[in-house]
This record gives structure tokens, sequence and C-alpha cells, in this order.
């Protein structure tokens, strides 16, 4: 619906369309036409107001056009608009509109000002070396710190507005000439199909560009810190800022992307792989040291060597449960404790850790409710599960799961489910990225990145993984003219 | 599709948890198991006595040592006293980790490879586990208590097992090596025979040399003494018994089982002793250790002559020795005297010889003559086959060196 | 064109899938038949799957039709469903026994408590959730599994060193070639593996040179099988015939294992888990074919058909399995020759070249 040229008219309408209480319609004179300008209360920045815009408002004298009055404004976020939908949505965003009688357009003035967390690290990925600055829930901060990274005119931000109800602007950020165009494309029609009533945060966009519903693993990749995200970009991904959410979203997604560290960019390439493979190998242990523990101790004994295994019969007499159960239930100990310590106090979690880890763990074992090598492979397994922690909930459900296979069915009925995963690992694409390369399909270049952390040197070009443009991202043979 | 997918993942996980939590399908858990560490052997009339030694964890903390408790079940056939074991028990019985078959001597009147075919075809048993006969009955012998470890199977094994420098005084074998010496074209297999001698009787004499033997301070294998006195036995398994066909046939003194490994085996990091070597009237022992050993056995077979040529190169240095402080022999310690070398050549060619001539009289081809016929002279196989032992000539030229 | 597969794909799958089966009952029952020479067995069988993959090769460098175009193409699409349903009798039955010996493996040897089928049955749960992939499942999957499995062999080659005498081999010929060719005779069912590179033909992009990589990466999965065969014939000499369980009897007597136990479990899984794979690949074909032949468009339909049908021999014919593994290895010999080396031959060299196909450079 467009704006009516008559004030009251237009007044009339939006004060149906905006009745809540916080919404201030303020009646102004431009001179000998009659104005008002409306806004929300506790979200637009009041001093800007009365400088920017009142200011020169009262000092304007006689009839004027609206182009008159436009001109007086200088004011550097200022869009003109002409319907009274536009002119809800700027008010609802933070917004200060002009409408002036007489005129079918209005003006929008980009006064937003909410409150916003202060730059900080991240919790999720603290470094030792590196940058610590970590996003926060404001769109143009984030934008703000992306561009501080990347001063260039090819990082291009694309502008989308999800929520029925919350109308989140959403911005979608690549490097151009290097991103694949349609894959922007197709993320851009994906996000403005989305139906929701609101958008909290991103991961609830993540659901949405996932391409398969029912899969366990994550289909989308994310980062708090501008740092890993300017290097995701420029191996060709694609980021997602939503507004209100310090967590960036990228696309497509690689499984190897978790387990590579920010910290293995800072540090030297020796102890970036064996940081690495020390991760490939605390997943594998957290995955399977339970499950196989049980297998063992329920049917292949003989896997277990016989001084352990008479240490652990010996720690498992008059234990009530059976080796599965009493591994289960300790895992859900754990998981509960987990749960319990990240949702309470801060202080009151440090007392759930003591009581859990001290208490509980070293009482039972006492008391003779769980064992002592049950109690030790749950917390070794627990505490590999954080040495990937982006994975730490899909692996912690894959625990469980391997567990329950494997006190049913045996170590080869784990085999046959770490097979069932292979396969969906393996077959796994979303946007034409398969998940587990750089392994399967095999790309031998991409491997330097992979497993092991290779030189500079190794690393000129961008991953084959994905589909980007502009291979090569550092050019020795200029380095050298340099010198 | 999509919601009929979720629907099949929910279902396959509920089943999966119900038969998680339902459990025991036929389960038997490590707490109902009896881990066999032994297995000893009888044969009581027409029943096979087994007895099974049983490892029970009893320590409460790491550094006591385990228990072990005994049981003894009879059948006829080897499988079905197993089997009363666990009925007698309520143990379900574990063979993985039975590292140990002890054959007693009653069982010699009938062929060893009935009792070992079981072993050997069963998957439920390691084929690797170790083969010895019992001076006596086996069943006592693994009664035994020893100071080298509450478990005596673990005992028996220590001294059989593998070790540098043990290795050539005992013919340690296992399942496997005897049926596959058993199954070959010579049908000999051998193993070796366990004693059981108290420690205060224990000799230091290391295998031999010259007139002294082996010292073999063996007991009555029988059993029933008390504990206290029980701890002092100690185990002896340097003589070997020869087989074939499954029937024994002999037996392979210490010196000639030591001499037996010096040809067929690691040898280096042996010692043997050199006895009553004359300097100037005096007499004096060595104990020489083994650095290097180079044994070639080759068999040349022509239409009118089978020779089995036998070289030993032994490279030695002394480790000990008798003489005093004045002889001659101790100024002479390095290199190694030429005297104790010619009564080392003379005491292993000696040894050799006694090797061959056991191997004729028994027809037990430990040698793996037959084999060598087989395989290197294959043309001459089917001349020699049945009357090799008969025609064979022997070469054997022992040369013993010090230090390289 | 969008290809399932990459050549080097092609190549790893020769490696990770090529040894796999013939690591459990096969060399025993080639020392049953051969004793010292049974390597000659095994021998002949890879070197008659070696010349069936160069053919078949060749006539990839010659043109971009897959298997069931080339086919229709010259004898119409009836001939080729006919040639087609021999292809998937052959793959029906040669997953026939090493499933069954896969599944005496696992319940009799892993689960020596409680052997029971129940804890097999769920190989055939993940045999139908990869035969409903397409094509390019065997591609990743080999890009990744070559390295588990010879990992695997290599662990058990490993511990093995030090337990085999390379004497036992001698005198070499001195069973007789009749006896060489009837150990050959009945383990064809567990070769036959040039003929996969048919169903590859048009999957992948030929390249110059392309032939030497493949058939490179063959002889190296052929060499595996070799050192097996004649370490385990090495190991256990005069009772070999008697070890059905190949893959974990020959590791068991080393030291370390003495030592810290069953060590060489580490490489026995690893071998299990590519051999889920290994078996079923099979399967996959004969499900693909079953598809082609009856037009199925429903790509879970094929699948369950032919996993039923071994599951259903699995399960319930477990009394006969002994009749069928001996008819098996006696009477179906030449018609597993036929169709995976002959017929694939005759398909090739009746290839004609394709107009304006040129090979790519590299």
């Amino acid at each position: 619906m467009k704006i009516f040229p008559n004030l009251k008219d237009n007044e009339k309408l939006l004060k149906q369309r905006l009745t809540s209480e916080d919404v201030t319609f303020l009646p102004i004179n431009l001179g000998e036409t009659k104005a008002t300008i409306i806004f929300i209360n506790d979200i637009v920045n009041k001093d800007s107001i009365g400088d920017l815009v009142l200011r020169p408002a009262y000092k304007l004298e006689g009839r004027l056009s609206f182009k008159e009055i436009s001109n007086c404004f200088l004011f550097p976020e200022k869009v003109e608009i002409y319907t009274i939908k536009k002119v809800c949505d700027d008010v609802l965003l933070g917004n200060a509109v002009l409408i002036v009688d007489q005129s079918t357009t209005a003006l929008s003035f980009g006064l937003k000002q909410f409150e916003k967390r202060a730059i900080t690290e991240p919790p999720t990925s603290t470094v030792l070396k590196g940058p610590r600055e970590g996003f926060v829930e404001s769109l143009p901060v984030n934008i703000s710190l992306m561009r501080r990274r990347l001063k260039s005119e090819h990082l291009i931000f694309e502008n989308v507005t999800v929520g029925k109800y919350s109308k989140t602007p959403i911005a979608l950020c690549y490097v151009d000439g290097i991103a694949d165009k349609s894959l922007v494309k197709k993320l851009k029609g994906k996000l403005e199909n989305i139906s929701i009533d609101a958008v909290l945060d991103s991961s609830y966009i993540s659901k949405y560009l996932g391409e398969h519903d029912i899969s366990i693993f994550k289909q989308v990749g994310n980062t708090e810190k501008p740092d890993i995200l300017a290097a995701k970009i420029l191996e060709g991904r694609v980021a997602i800022f939503v507004d209100g959410s310090p967590i960036a979203l990228t696309v497509p997604y690689l499984l190897i992307e978790d387990f590579q560290s920010p910290s293995d960019y800072y540090n030297s390439p020796y102890s970036a792989t064996v940081a690495r493979l020390l991760r490939f190998f605390s997943v594998l242990l957290a995955l399977f040291l339970p499950a196989f523990f049980v297998a063992s101790e329920l049917f292949h004994l003989q896997l277990i060597p016989l001084s352990f295994l008479l240490t652990i019969v010996n720690s498992i007499k008059g234990i009530p449960l059976s080796p599965s159960y009493e591994m289960f239930f300790t895992i859900m100990i754990f998981e509960i404790l987990n749960e319990a310590s990240v949702r309470m106090p801060k202080y009151v979690g440090m007392v759930v850790s003591i009581v859990g880890g001290l208490v509980l763990g070293e009482t039972a074992v006492n008391a003779g409710i769980i064992s002592a090598p049950t109690l030790m492979i749950v917390a070794l397994s627990g505490i590999c599960l954080y040495t990937v922690p982006e994975l730490e909930q899909t692996f912690s459900v894959l625990r469980i799961l391997f567990l329950v296979v494997a006190g049913s069915l045996g170590g080869y009925g784990i085999l046959v489910a770490i097979a069932i995963f292979f396969v969906h690992l393996i077959t796994f694409e979303n946007y034409n990225a398969p998940l587990c390369a750089p392994f399967s399909p095999l790309i031998k270049e991409d491997m330097k990145d992979a497993f092991y952390k290779g030189f500079l040197s190794e690393l000129q070009f961008r991953p084959k993984s994905l589909r980007n443009k502009n291979k090569r991202r550092i050019d020795f043979d200029e380095y050298s003219k340099g010198e | 599709m999509q919601s009929r997918r979720t629907k099949f993942i929910f279902l396959a996980v509920l089943a999966l948890f119900v038969f998680f939590f339902s459990s025991d399908f036929g389960l038997i858990d490590v707490e109902k198991t009896a881990i066999i560490t032994a297995i000893a052997i009888d044969k009581d009339n027409d029943l096979y006595e087994v007895t099974a030694q049983i490892a029970v964890p009893e320590a409460t903390d790491t550094n006591s040592e385990n228990l072990k408790t005994q049981i003894t079940a009879k059948d006829t056939t080897i499988g079905g006293a197993i089997k009363n074991l666990g009925d007698y028990s309520g143990w379900f019985p574990k063979l993985a980790f039975c590292n140990l078959i002890l054959l007693g001597d009653s069982l010699l009147e009938d062929n060893v490879i009935d009792v070992l075919d079981y072993f050997a075809k069963s998957l439920r048993v390691q084929d690797s586990a170790l083969v010895a006969l019992a001076d006596g009955k086996a069943g006592e012998l693994i009664s035994k208590a020893t100071p080298l470890d509450n478990i005596s199977a673990f005992a028996l094994q220590k001294i059989m097992l593998k070790n540098v420098g043990f290795d050539a005084d005992i013919a340690s074998t296992d399942i496997k090596t005897f049926c596959v010496g058993h199954y070959s074209l010579n049908s000999s297999a051998l193993m070796p025979i366990v004693k059981v001698i108290k420690s205060s009787e224990n000799q230091t004499d290391t295998g031999g040399g010259g007139s002294s033997g082996a010292g073999s301070g063996t007991s009555s294998s029988g059993g029933g003494s008390s504990s206290k006195e029980d701890k002092n036995n100690l185990f002896d398994a340097r003589t070997t018994a020869l087989f074939v066909k499954g029937k024994k046939v002999g037996e392979l003194s210490p010196e000639l089982t030591q001499t037996y490994s010096a040809l067929y085996k690691t040898f280096e990091g042996t010692s043997f002793s050199v006895n009553d070597v004359d300097f100037k009237g005096q007499k004096t022992n060595y104990l020489l250790s083994v650095v290097d050993c180079r044994p070639k056995i080759k068999l040349h077979a022509t239409e009118n002559d089978l020779r089995l040529s036998i070289t030993l190169k032994l490279y030695c240095k002394i480790s000990d020795h008798s003489a005093d402080g004045s002889s001659e022999a101790l100024s002479q310690n390095n290199p190694i005297p030429e005297k104790v070398k010619e009564k080392a050549e003379q005491y292993f060619t000696d040894n050799i010889n006694e090797l061959l001539r056991t191997e004729k009289q028994t027809g037990c081809d430990f040698m793996q003559i037959k084999q060598k016929l087989y395989r290197y002279n294959h043309k001459q196989y089917s001349r020699y086959k049945d009357n090799y032992l008969s025609v064979l000539k022997t070469d054997v030229n022992v040369s013993v060196f010090g230090q390289k | 064109m969008q290809y399932q597969l990459k050549t080097r794909q092609v190549c790893l799958f020769f490696i990770a899938f090529l040894p796999l089966a013939k690591l459990f009952m096969m060399p025993s029952v080639m020392a049953g038949k051969a004793n010292e020479d049974m390597w000659m067995c095994a021998l002949i069988n890879l070197a008659l799957d070696f010349l069936t993959a160069f053919i078949i090769l060749k006539t990839t460098s010659k043109t971009d039709k897959n298997v069931y175009q080339l086919l229709e193409g010259k004898v119409g699409k009836g001939g080729t469903k006919f040639i087609m349903c021999l292809f998937f009798v052959y793959f029906l039955l040669k997953s026939l026994l090493p499933i069954n010996e896969q599944k005496e493996y696992v319940i009799r040897t892993l689960y020596t408590l409680t052997p029971t089928l129940l804890y097999f049955l769920p190989f055939f749960f993940v045999c139908f959730y990869f035969c409903t992939k397409p094509l390019r499942v065997i591609g990743r999957a080999s890009d990744v599994l070559w390295l588990i499995t010879s990992l695997g062999i290599i662990i058990l080659l490993c511990l093995s060193i030090g337990n085999f005498e390379l004497s036992a081999l001698l005198p070499v010929g001195a069973n007789g070639i009749a006896n060489v060719i009837e150990g050959s005779y009945a383990t064809l069912t567990w070769f036959g593996d040039g003929l996969y590179l048919l169903f590859f033909m048009g999957e992948f992009s030929y390249r110059k040179k392309d032939n030497l990589k493949i058939l490179g990466c063959y002889l190296l999965g052929a060499l595996a099988v070799m050192v097996f065969v004649i370490v385990f014939y090495c190991v256990f000499t005069s009772i070999a015939f008697r070890q059905r369980f190949a893959l974990t009897e020959i590791s068991k007597y080393s030291t370390v294992i003495n030592n810290i136990g069953r060590f060489d479990y580490i490489g026995i899984m690893m071998i299990l888990f590519s051999n889920i794979f290994a078996l079923s690949i099979p399967l996959f074909f004969s499900a693909k074919i079953l598809s082609y032949i009856f037009s199925i468009k429903k790509k879970w339909v094929s699948p369950l058909i032919v996993v039923l049908f071994h599951a259903f021999v699995i399960i319930f014919l477990y009394q006969r399995i002994h009749g069928i593994e001996v008819f098996i290895m006696k009477f179906t010999g030449w018609f597993f020759l036929l169709t995976a080396n002959i017929l694939p031959i005759i398909i090739c060299l009746t290839a004609k070249k394709e107009k304006g196909y040129a090979i790519k450079e590299n």
C-alpha cells in the first residue's frame, strides 16, 4: 500500500498497524508544512534525532517541496520510502521515519541504536597465539570486523531479511572472484524462501541450509572468529551472518574443518601436525574406546591382554551391573554432569565439577557401584571428545550409539555400525562438496592441510575439495621477483 | 519418503536399545568365565583326566598377586572333560588364554596326537600354546607351588618362552609346531619334559660339558606335600622327549638338547661349560658364552651316496673360569686358550654324533633329514625315502673361535 | 560428461579389495589340493584375471560407452539382458562362499563363548545400504579402504615374520600340474576381479597410460595375495590345509602377541572392516544388473532382493552350506571361468573403436 498524500490518513493507518505503546508519533512543522516523525523510543539514538533531524527542521520557513525538505537533512543514512509497509518495517528496525503532509514519499533515517556487547574472545575457540577478537550479536559490527580484515572491493555482502515476526537482517558474505556464483545464488534463493516466525540465532538458519534433513552430521560450518571466517571465505566458502547471533555460518562444510584448529595456522607446521594427529586419535578414542572395552568384556575376552584382564575381573567383582549397563550409566552420569555444569551459574558449575569428579566418581568406585577401569575409560573418552569441540554433540550421540551396539552385538556389530556411517559419510555431499573430502574422494593436494599441516610452499592453491575459482592463493614467483 | 526414513531410523534405534537393555541372549560375561591359564592331561584307565589351572583375581590392589585354583574333570574325550569342567564349576571355561598344555606320562601308552589334535582343531584354544611332557602325573606337577609365581603355569611358561640366552637350553614347542612335525613327511616331533626340582637342590650348572652332566636335582613328581614345603619347587625342562607318529621313542639329554639348539634354533647369548681343561696338570673349568653361532647343515644326495655335512662355527667369549690367579690359564684369558677351544670342539662334535646316533636308533627324524631330502634333493627322494637313515653318511666339523 | 569414478579410484579399488576375500578359506583349499605348489594356483588365477583386465582396458581406451551401451549396440537389448543374466548369476554365486566364510569366521573366532548367527546378521543391513548407493560409492570407499586394507595386511605379515621358513615351498612343481590346476579350478570363485573393470568401463575418464596405472595397482593387489599365500604355507607347511581361517592363524605365533596380547586383532579388525565392503561389491553389481534386466526404478528393490537371497541362504540353508561349498568348488569352476574371463574377453575383442573417440592426454 502506497503512502497517502494526506498526513492524517497516513498517521491513522500507521497507528492502526503500530499499536505498541513504545512507538512514538512526534508531530513537527517543517516551515508551513506539517510532518510526523515515527520511531520506537528505546532503540533509536535520540541525540541524533535532535541534532540531525529536529534542529534543521525547525530552521525551515515557508512552504517547501518534499525535495527541498529532503535536501535540508544532511544525514548519511537517509533513504526515501514509498509504501506504508516499508515505513512500518523501518520503524521496527529501529529507524526514524519522517512522513510529510502532501507527499507520497517518506524519509527513513538510519538511527537505530541497539545495546551491544563488547568485542571479546569467544569462549568456544580460545587460542594461545593469534587474534582474540570474536563476533558479537550486532550485524554491522560483525561486518565491520570482516571489512577490517579484507579491505577489498571483492568482499561482497548481500542482504536478505528473514522471519515473519523477527524480520532478522541476514547478510551473505563472499569474495567475488573466488566463491562459486551459483552457490551464492542457490544460498540466497534458499534464504529468501525460508518462512519462519523468527530467526533468533544463526542455528535457526543452518537447519534450512542442510541438504539432508535426517543426517546426524553437521552440514553447515560455523565460527565465532573473524580471522577464521576470513580464511574460510578466501577458500571459496560463503558466509552467512545473522543479526543477533555471534556465530557466522559457512557453506559448503567439510568434516575436516572442525579438526583444523585456528592455532594450527599460527604455530609451526610440526606442532600443528602433531596436534592434528592427536585430535584424530582422540576422536577415535572418544568414539570407540567405551564400545570396544564393553565388547571385549562381553564377547571377546581374548582381545584383552591376560594381565589387564585379571585386573578388570578383579575390579568388577561385586559390581551389580553388567559391563554394558555399567558403562552406559556411567556415560549417562557424565553427560548429566556435563549438561548441568554448562547450564549452571559459573560458581555452582565448579561445585558440580568437584562433586561429579571427586565425590561421585571416587565414592561410586569405593562403594562398588562402578569399577575403576570403567570410570577411567568414560573420563578419558569424555576428555577426548573435547579435542574437537565443534563436533562434541554429534560424537557424544555416536559414542552412546556405538556403546549400545557393542553391548548388544559385540565387536563385529561395532564394525558394521562404523561401516554404515562410513557409507553415509562418503556419499554425503552438500552444495557439491563431499563431506569427507579430502579423504574420500581422495584429493591429494588438499591432504596437505588435512592429516598433516603442510609448509607454506605446499599451500599455494585453494582447496580443490570446494568449487572455487582463481585457484592460486600464494604466488611464490611474485615473491621471488620482489626479492 | 523422508518421514518414512525417519520412522525407520527411529525403529532401528529403538530395537537396538530394546536389544541392549533386554540383554543376555546367551551372553556370558567375564565374571561367569573361568580364565584357564594351563591344562594338564592325564589318563586314568580309559578316561582322560583334565586338570585346568584357573586364574582367580583376588588382589585388592595392583601390588598383590593373583591366585589360582584347579579343577579336575574326567571324560572319554578331551572335549567332554573340558565341558565337564564347566558343569562342575558353573564357570564357562575360556581357553583363549591357555598357553600351556602339559601331558602326563600316562598318555605315552597312547598316541599323543589324539590329545593334541583336539587343541589343534579347536578354535577355542590357541594352537600357539606351549606343549610339554610331565615327568609323572601332569595334574600333580601343575599343582606344585613355586616361588617364581603364584600361578605355576606362568612359572612354567617363563622357562619355556623364547628368551635370549635361555631359549637354547629348552626345546620348547607349541601345538602347531608339534603338529607340523607330526604331519610332515618324517612324522617326527619333540617336546620338553618338565621335571620338578627343589630349589635347595638346584645346581648352577647350565648344561653339561665334559664329565659333569647337567644339574638335574629332580625330585619325585608326586605331589601331596604341604604348601610351605612346596614353595621350594622349581622346574627343569632341559630334557627333550622324541616322538614318532605320536609315540614316544626316546629322549635327548640336556647336553644333546643344547647341541640340537645350536644347530636348529637361536643359540646366541647362551652359555656352555668346558670342564677339566688341563693346564700343566691343573684342571680348570670354563664357562663360554656364545656371541655368534653359524650352523650349516647340507644334505647331498647322489645315486650312490647320501651324505649329511654339518658345519658349526661358534664365536664365543669366556664368561667365567675356575682358574686360580697364578695359573697360566688366567693369563690367557682372552683370547680363548687353544686347549679350551679344542675341548669345546670335541664336546660339540661328540654331541652331534650322538644326536645322529639317537636319530638312527629311535627313527625320530628330529634333524629333518627326510625333509631336506624331499626339498633339496627331490630327484633322489624316492630312492632314499625308506632307507635314508641306514645309508646316511655324515661329516661333522665344529670350529670354536674367540670373539670376533 | 559426469563420470562416477576417477582413474585413481579404479586403481585403488584393486589395492583395497583384490586381496580381501582371499585371506580366509582360500589358502587352505589351495594347500589341500597342491601343497607347497599352492602359490602356483594363486598365480594362475591372478594371471587369468590380469589378462582379462588387460583386454578390458584395451577396449576402454577405444570407447566411452559403458558395458550396457556396448552390448546393446552389438547384440540388442534382448541379447544384452541375456548376457547380463549370466553376470547376475555369476555375482550372486561369487559372493556366496566368501559371505559364508565371513559368517563362520565371525561367529566361530570372534564370538567363541556365544557363537550365534545373530551377531553376523547386521552385515546384511550394511550390505543393503551399500547396494542402494550409486557406483560412486565404490570409488569413494576405495579412496579410504586401500589404506586400511594395506595396513591390516602389513600388520599381519609383519607379525608372521620369524615364524615361517621359505624353504617349505620346495621342491617346486613336485605335486604335478594336475593338482595345481585342480587347486586353481576349485578356487575360481575367489578370483575374477578383472571382470569389475568391464562394469567400470565408461564410468571413468580414460586417459593415456591409465592402463599402466590400473594394471600396476592390480599387480600390487595380486602381490599382496601371493605374499600372503606364500607366508601362510611357510608358516603351516604340512598342516596348512587344516587352517580354515588363514587370516587369524598366521600372526598369532609372534612373540609380540606373547608379550602384549592379541595385538594382531588390530590388523584383523581392519581387514574385517574392509571385507564388509569387499563382500558387498558382488552384491552391488548383481543388484544393479537386476535393476537393468527388469528395468526396476526404485533404488531399494533390487538390493533388497539380492540381500534377502543371501540372507536366506546363510540363515535357512546353513545345514546344507557345506554341500553348497563343495558344489561351488567342484562343479561351477567352468561357469566362473566363462563369465569372469572368457565372456568379458569376447565382449572386448569384438568391440570396435568408437568414431571420434580419442584418448585424453594426461
